[in-house]
């Protein structure tokens, strides 16, 4: 599988645009796209999915237009939205046939497969209720479910760890780890720590634009030598925030620790081993 | 005080920015302008036995009182009810439980920005009964008082009614939507058909303003030529307003009593608002209720497990649309509460045991008319519970998502109608089984297509209860199932009509999945 985005831009009026020129080639592996709200995330994940089309730019998948033919990509996208729906009157069973027969996949081995991904997923407790009584945990698992109904090659997940419980998001780690051997997995988080676990390449986005693109450590080596601690005097936080980038601050009795990003550190700072989420925050708020 | 102002205000700014409420104003301006026929129109739509008034202030501003008060009441209703609903399914509710806003509060604001709602409609329909003066300029002077007081004490009173109606209705069925459109329809035929008190002191006739329409019979009995115990004809009627024959109105004189009596509805209406407030669960009974079955959910389904995905199974390729077409009409059947399905097998019973002129001119439409809830988010529903981008996008969805619904909705219409059609069968009249087919196709036609155009179910169900309800007092020129007697050209409007609406809404749904 491989997925070519060329110059991509999505633009809903004169001045304000979705995605604005973005290029990016993925194949087999887990992409974690980090950006903060407003970053364009979903809106490249929606031109990826087919559901929306870019004003500019060209998406191929194995060579074939997606935007000129998406009906070639439906067949073996999985794609779960952030902020989709149910039909709450049917139960797990129903709604997951019914897609099925939505993405075109049927025969003996469907009613095994919907069962394998209910049991897989833990829902068959409550697979015969109506999904309008599901928590919001559920119905997030419901959604993946559907996701991987077609047995999809371009594996999309907007926001997936939404409402699940930590148990349940160390499950999908687990499963996008599974999945990502034969498929490509593009998902996005606020959080970061899901896409450092999870994530093979990081996307860093923001304003619609790709400001930082590559494996975990090539990130992370931009911020290296930039993150440093300091205890400081409560009344001195204000200022160290107009002149750095604060990430972290502790109460300690009198004193705060912070935790900060700089090229210029302070005196008395500690020069502290850089993180993703570190890296995150130095390239967003440049 | 400001808080509630402040509710009141927010809560009407959201209703009125929905598209579908800007094409019911716009349809109700367009309505309003054929309250006041063209001297020539063979059509009138208030008379006394064949007579109309001339088109003075009087006249004009009291006949579009009348209608405004009549048709608004009716189809308002469902143009405004499901405020709390809307609340209690955005969330909004369970912010506004945690505010000091009291139950009463809450729902007097949700009365008065109904009202508010019906009042717009009122305000555009006033102004088109000006334009129409100036525009037909018959001579006679403005005289604003004219129009004025018919809307202030027949059709304001009306609608504050309706206004808290909706509001009773929603916190006794709570979200049963579909007992509230169906309770209402029967309740508003039988307020309108019977005044509940009429003395010469006071007289309670909701909707109809039977002091107006008194003295209408009175001046028009003054102008000679009427025939003898002629009522007044309130609605749209073919061939009644004959040119020429005219009568002279100059306005209704309100008593006291009227006037108290309309101030007493107003006052009931507002201690029903009262009574209902112990009833007002502030959104929790649903809360409790969802919880409950969560937590019975919740058993033994704490985590995602260790799923291997080599061992799944690998589903074979069919884009057939009968599992599609399965489901759909299973959303069908389920929507709504089951012991509706009883009412169902009333009609369909009555359908096969009733004379069969009346089985089919006034059974079938009603039991169609039950199904509103049912398919009335027929092409809407992705939407409304975000599902579309699953089916949207999906194989060939365009083709596959349209075919499904609509024989879905066919199947549902025309099985209910099946003792109907069977009885023309046997008696070999298949016109007469083209024509119920053809209703049930333009029933599911308008539900689609209206579904498509407002995002929403609000428009059709209005329609859908104007056009049932008129068809039930036996108006032919919307007669859509072939009950009575019509010439070709009939259909054949209505077959253009379908054809028209059913190329915008497939063209509207294509654009939505393909743009």
């Amino acid at each position: 599988m491989k997925l070519e985005i060329q110059k991509v831009t999505k633009q809903y009026s004169k001045s304000k645009y979705g995605v604005k020129d973005l290029s990016l080639t993925l194949e087999n592996g887990v992409f974690g796209l980090l950006g903060p709200n407003g970053a364009g995330k979903s809106t490249l994940l929606k031109m990826i999915a087919t559901v929306s089309k870019p004003n500019d730019g060209v998406i191929y998948l194995n060579k074939n237009n997606m935007i000129k033919d998406p009906n070639y990509a439906r067949k073996t996208i999985g794609f779960l939205p952030q902020d989709f729906g149910v039909y709450p009157n049917l139960n797990a069973f129903e709604f997951l046939r019914y897609i099925a027969a939505m993405k075109g996949v049927a025969g003996h081995k469907l009613e095994t497969r919907i069962a394998q991904l209910i049991e897989g997923l833990n829902l068959m407790a409550v697979a015969k209720q109506h999904i309008g009584s599901y928590s919001g945990g559920m119905k997030q698992r419901v959604g993946i479910a559907q996701a991987l109904l077609n047995d999809p090659k371009l594996i999309i997940f907007d926001e997936p760890t939404v409402g699940l419980d930590p148990d349940e998001r160390v499950g999908f780690r687990h499963l996008v780890a599974e999945l990502a051997s034969e498929a490509i997995v593009i998902l996005s988080s606020h959080i970061v720590s899901d896409i450092a676990t999870i994530s093979d390449q990081v996307g860093i986005m923001k304003d619609g634009q790709l400001l930082a693109k590559g494996e975990q450590h090539e990130i992370v080596k931009s911020t290296t030598g930039k993150v440093f601690e300091i205890e400081i005097d409560k009344d001195f936080l204000p200022a160290l925030k107009e002149s750095h980038i604060v990430i972290n601050v502790t109460h300690q009795s009198e004193k705060l620790k912070v935790r900060y990003i700089s090229d210029h550190p302070l005196e008395g700072s500690k020069l502290q081993e850089a993180n993703l989420e570190d890296a995150y925050l130095h390239i967003t708020k440049k | 005080m400001k808080a509630l102002l402040s509710i009141i205000y927010l809560d009407y700014l959201k209703r009125i920015r929905s598209y579908s409420f800007l094409v019911t104003l716009c349809l109700s301006t367009a309505i309003a302008a054929s309250f006041i026929p063209q001297p020539e129109a063979s059509y009138s739509t208030v008379n006394v036995g064949g007579y109309t008034g001339f088109y003075n202030a009087a006249w004009i501003g009291t006949v579009t009182a009348l209608m405004t008060s009549i048709f608004l009441s009716m189809f308002g209703f469902y143009l405004i009810n499901g405020a709390i609903k809307t609340d209690r399914e955005s969330g909004v509710g369970q912010i506004i439980a945690s505010t000091p806003v009291g139950n009463f509060q809450y729902l007097f604001s949700k009365v008065l920005s109904n009202f508010l709602i019906l009042f717009t409609i009122v305000l555009a329909v006033f102004a088109m009964s000006i334009m129409l003066f100036f525009f037909y300029d018959a001579g006679y002077p403005l005289d604003i008082g004219q129009f004025i007081k018919p809307y202030l004490l027949i059709t304001i009173p009306a609608l504050f009614f309706i206004s808290v109606l909706a509001v009773v209705f929603e916190v006794l069925f709570k979200q049963y939507g579909v007992i509230q459109n169906i309770g209402f329809f029967f309740l508003f035929i039988a307020l309108s058909s019977t005044a509940i008190l009429d003395t010469t002191i006071v007289n309670f006739d909701i909707f109809n303003g039977k002091i107006a329409s008194d003295q209408i019979i009175a001046a028009a009995e003054q102008a000679g030529s009427v025939p003898e115990n002629s009522g007044l004809n309130i609605g749209f009627s073919l061939n009644q307003g004959q040119k020429g024959k005219k009568f002279l109105f100059e306005g209704t004189s309100f008593t006291n009593g009227f006037i108290i009596s309309r101030l007493i509805l107003v006052l009931i209406s507002i201690i029903g608002v009262v009574l209902i407030t112990p009833l007002f669960q502030r959104f929790r009974q649903s809360h409790i209720g969802r919880k409950k079955e969560n937590k019975k959910a919740s058993l033994e389904t704490d985590s995602i497990s260790g799923m291997r995905l080599e061992s799944l199974s690998v589903p074979e390729t069919d884009f057939g649309i009968m599992p599609i077409l399965k489901t759909e009409f299973l959303l069908l059947v389920r929507s709504g509460k089951k012991w509706l399905w009883l009412l169902n097998l009333t009609g369909v019973v009555l359908l096969a045991i009733l004379p069969l002129s009346i089985a089919h001119q006034f059974v079938l439409p009603i039991l169609w008319f039950l199904q509103v809830g049912r398919i009335s988010q027929l092409s809407s529903k992705e939407q409304a519970h975000k599902v579309h981008y699953f089916t949207w996008f999906s194989f060939k969805a365009m083709y596959r998502i349209t075919c499904t619904q609509i024989i879905a909705a066919l199947i549902l219409m025309i099985s209910l109608a099946v003792p109907l059609l069977l009885r023309y069968a046997f008696q070999l009249n298949l016109a007469a089984v083209g024509m119920v087919c053809l209703g049930a196709f333009t029933v599911v036609t308008f539900a689609f297509v209206l579904g498509i155009l407002t995002k929403g179910k609000k428009l059709f169900e209005v329609l859908f209860f104007l056009v049932t309800y008129i068809n039930v007092n036996g108006m032919s020129a919307f007669d859509y199932f072939g009950a009575m007697d019509h010439n070709n050209v009939h259909w054949y409007i209505l077959i253009v009509m379908i054809i028209a609406l059913m190329t915008i809404g497939l063209f509207k749904r294509y654009r939505e999945i393909y743009a």
